[in-house]
């Protein structure tokens, strides 16, 4: 029997804070063979990243190993030196970061960086040539010019190849990419996965994938651990898991994950519910938003070029497209945040667009279009209390003075969205992602507007957490007639959530039709590479392949 | 209110440095609140047979030239060093703090020429530009306290500035905005709360800092004349007598200067770490 490349005994890690040490990681025993692939997925504080940082002793000062060995191609180097942890990495072990930009050293230039990388010569050919043939390997196109670029002035995705590039300079025999791709565009996520799944496979390197996204993982990787609260609760191959999970969590995971078919009901396991019916609108009734050849330049650059669409009460509508195709700079016009170049924004048939933005806070229809933004944590003031959160719009715009009328208001808000009324008192870092979310809606909704727009609202949380979020919006919609400009580049998100979808693509519509027509039957070129470029693991596909 | 009590209690019993500067900084206030009747010796009096003597029980940090007891004039003076610095130090963080934020969250025009005059201000050596103002609109406290005022507003300008600009694109502050702020009550109710914590450092800081000025000011003969008891006139006239060993005429007006600047510097950490919500958990 071969000594596998990577061999984990009861990992143990804490971490030293101000409430006592918090058990990071909490008995994880795992084996890599040379070559393989390993997919670690779990939702963030699950202890993932931490076992990867603790294989390559990267922890951050406040944790250390506090039980368990850990072998590398049989040897133990749990306790190993400072001096031989800086051998083994980069040399045997190397890692590809989250935040590619992050991780290149500004001020050098990216060729310099690959050279340092390669460390003292070795091999054939000057250092500069190894370096062009690294770039060359990682698809960086005319590698001789590019080699004095600066990281600044390059991509996100051109910077994750220079990162992997790096990487696998010394060509180490284990490489772990921790959260290689999150962040970047679903296109290029899929080429640079891709690209180290052909690289790890030609140059034999084994891989451990550390993601939250279990489409990713099963597709890039032949084995899957799912991991929860420092423990590993599941490990199997990437078609049995999907087929057939067996721990609880890992089912509610797989159910939870978007696919090209589920539906939002499905992801929390429940019966889909009825397709919305309305009723007719009287004739000649305005749609509720119809915007005309919405134009914005910020400079030189137009951010939005013309836009057009209506939307019907009660109706939702998507608005999908990679980062800079302007969905977020139409989402804060149509919230009158920002000011239009050119176009109209009627609302109710009254054209809003003119109004400037910094005096919207005094229209009448300032509470009927409210916004649900992107970061929950980020969206919230950190000196409010959930309570002053949702209470602030119920103040400001709708008149409640303190007392019983205005808690009663907030603690019915709290309760549309299912946040318990003893969270209410929290501040923004007391609370967990889901719970901030909630918050989020809940301000949004307090006045219950007649619009809502939603900039990315899940792109911050966890599979699990999406979930429910995604169920209790689709609830809200349907219990309060709401109409939705839901914006996101999840493509599967947006198929469950939405009747429509507009495809934009820098600031211009590419397509747009009814949502499950276009995803079944995309009709522009760039709509079907967004499409196939959507993680997804399809366990059928993979017993025929 | 109980749990912000509750929770500088646990910032400070971590950091004991600042508990002791704490200490200091609040022993210092109630000495400049309660000094007129703490006083054992009136400050002005002069008596001229009991001159020049050592500290002993009757006068514990001795007497001057002039017969007067040295700790009552210390006393006297702590509440007027203290006033001065407060004030100041107050009229350029409520100026500072207002232009700055609206520069930082207005940028374009407004923000470059302010950036332009906060750079001219900052290039004078502000010592010497104090000394200007002073001896320009007069030897009077009043003029202290504008004095060291302006000198201090151009760091809380740029730190106001600084702090809001990272914020202006933050999602709170469009959900404000969503939820039906003007700008004005955006930077005003939201920004500038937001801003205190790391602001109150700067405070902290500047107060030791504001003290020094008003005694470097009167010890040069600029500010405070005498016979108000002052800590820098009290050193400048004390001077006269090292040479002859009379050393308790400079040597407790310094270090009362000395302490309070170092309660103050010591502060500001911790103070940021108390008035930040973040920081509780």
């Amino acid at each position: 029997m071969s000594t596998p490349l990577l061999r984990i005994e009861d990992l143990h890690v804490g971490f030293s804070t101000r409430a006592g040490e918090v058990k990071a990681v909490r008995g994880v025993s795992l084996e890599i063979e040379p070559g393989a692939t390993l997919g670690i997925v779990g939702e963030s504080g699950s202890g993932k990243s931490v076992t990867a940082y603790a294989v390559t002793r990267l922890l951050d000062r406040a944790g250390r190993i506090t039980g368990g060995r850990i072998f590398f191609r049989g040897r133990d180097i749990t306790h190993a030196t400072g001096g031989d942890m800086q051998a083994l990495r980069g040399g045997a072990i190397s890692m590809v970061f989250q935040n590619p930009r992050a991780a290149l050293n500004p001020i050098r230039s990216i060729g310099r960086q690959v050279m340092d990388a390669l460390g003292a010569g070795s091999g054939a050919g000057s250092l500069r040539d190894q370096a062009l043939a690294l770039l060359h390997a990682v698809l960086i196109r005319d590698p001789e010019q590019r080699f004095d670029a600066y990281p600044h002035e390059m991509s996100g995705g051109m910077c994750q190849r220079v990162m992997i590039a790096m990487a696998i300079a010394r060509a180490p025999a284990l490489l772990i990419a921790d959260e290689p791709t999150t962040g970047l565009d679903v296109t290029t996520q899929k080429t640079v996965m891709d690209l180290l799944a052909r690289l790890t496979a030609e140059r034999d390197m084994a891989l451990i994938l550390i993601t939250h996204d279990l489409g990713l993982a099963a597709q890039y990787c032949g084995q899957v651990a799912v991991m929860q609260d420092g423990e590993i609760v599941e490990r199997a191959d990437a078609v049995t898991l999907f087929q057939r999970p067996i721990h609880p969590y890992s089912r509610r995971l797989v159910a939870a994950s978007p696919t090209p078919r589920s539906t939002v009901a499905e992801l929390v396991g429940e019966a889909p519910a009825p397709p919305l019916t309305r009723a007719p609108e009287p004739a000649g009734t305005p749609p509720l938003l119809e915007v005309q050849g919405l134009v914005k330049r910020y400079g030189r650059v137009t951010a939005v070029d013309d836009v057009s669409f209506t939307l019907r009460p009660g109706e939702s509508l998507g608005l999908v497209g990679e980062s800079g195709s302007g969905k977020s700079t139409i989402s804060r016009l149509i919230c009158r945040l920002i000011d239009r170049s050119a176009g109209d924004v009627l609302f109710r048939g009254e054209d809003i667009g003119g109004l400037p933005a910094r005096d919207f806070h005094t229209s009448p229809f300032r509470r009927e279009i409210q916004i649900v933004f992107q970061d929950p944590h980020e969206s919230l003031n950190p000196r409010f209390s959930a309570f002053d959160s949702i209470a602030h719009p119920l103040r400001r715009l709708g008149g409640l003075k303190e007392g019983g009328a205005l808690r009663h208001c907030v603690e019915e808000c709290a309760h549309r969205v299912g946040l318990p009324p003893d969270l209410l008192s929290r501040f923004p870092h007391q609370l967990s992602g889901g719970q901030k979310a909630r918050v989020g809606i809940a301000r949004a909704i307090a006045l219950k507007p007649r619009l809502l727009v939603l900039d990315e609202p899940t792109a911050a949380l966890d599979v699990s957490v999406q979930a429910l979020i995604l169920k209790l919006l689709d609830d809200l919609r349907r219990q309060e007639d709401l109409a939705f400009l839901f914006v996101s580049h999840d493509l599967n998100v947006v198929r469950m959530m939405c009747e429509r979808t507009i495809v934009l693509r820098q600031g211009r519509i590419v397509e747009q039709g009814a949502s499950e027509a276009l995803f079944a039957n995309p009709k522009a070129a760039y709509t079907r590479e967004l499409l196939a470029a959507i993680p997804h693991f399809d366990p059928e596909a993979a017993l025929v392949g | 209110m109980i749990a912000t009590l509750r929770h500088a209690g646990w910032v400070l019993r971590g950091n004991p440095v600042t508990a002791v500067a704490t200490l200091g900084a609040v022993l210092l206030l109630m000495l400049a609140a309660f000094a007129p009747w703490l006083m054992p010796y009136d400050p002005i009096e002069s008596d001229v047979a009991s001159a020049l003597q050592p500290p002993s029980a009757a006068h514990w940090a001795g007497t001057d030239q002039l017969g007067r007891d040295i700790l009552s004039r210390l006393m006297a003076a702590t509440r007027l060093d203290l006033a001065i610095a407060a004030s100041a130090v107050g009229v350029s963080f409520v100026l500072g703090a207002v232009i700055g934020s609206f520069c930082g969250y207005r940028g374009g025009r407004l923000d470059r020429v302010v950036g332009r005059v906060v750079d001219v201000l900052m290039a004078f050596p502000l010592f010497v530009l104090a000394m200007a103002l002073v001896a320009a609109l007069g030897n009077r406290v009043e003029n202290i306290i504008i004095a060291t005022a302006v000198i201090n507003l151009p760091f809380y300008i740029r730190f106001a500035r600084a702090e809001v600009n990272v914020r202006r694109d933050a999602g709170w502050v469009e959900a404000a905005r969503a939820g039906g702020e003007g700008h004005l009550s955006v930077v005003l109710r939201f920004l500038l709360p937001n801003i205190l914590p790391a602001m109150a450092v700067q405070i902290s800081l500047n107060l030791g800092w504001a003290i020094l000025n008003a005694a470097g000011l009167s010890f040069l003969g600029l500010g405070v004349t005498a016979p108000t008891p002052e800590w820098g006139i009290m050193v400048a006239e004390g001077a006269r007598f090292i040479s002859a060993g009379q050393w308790w005429l400079v040597a407790f007006p310094g270090l009362a200067l000395m302490l309070a600047v170092l309660c103050f510097n010591l502060l500001g950490d911790g103070l940021r770490d108390i008035l930040d919500p973040r920081m509780r958990t």
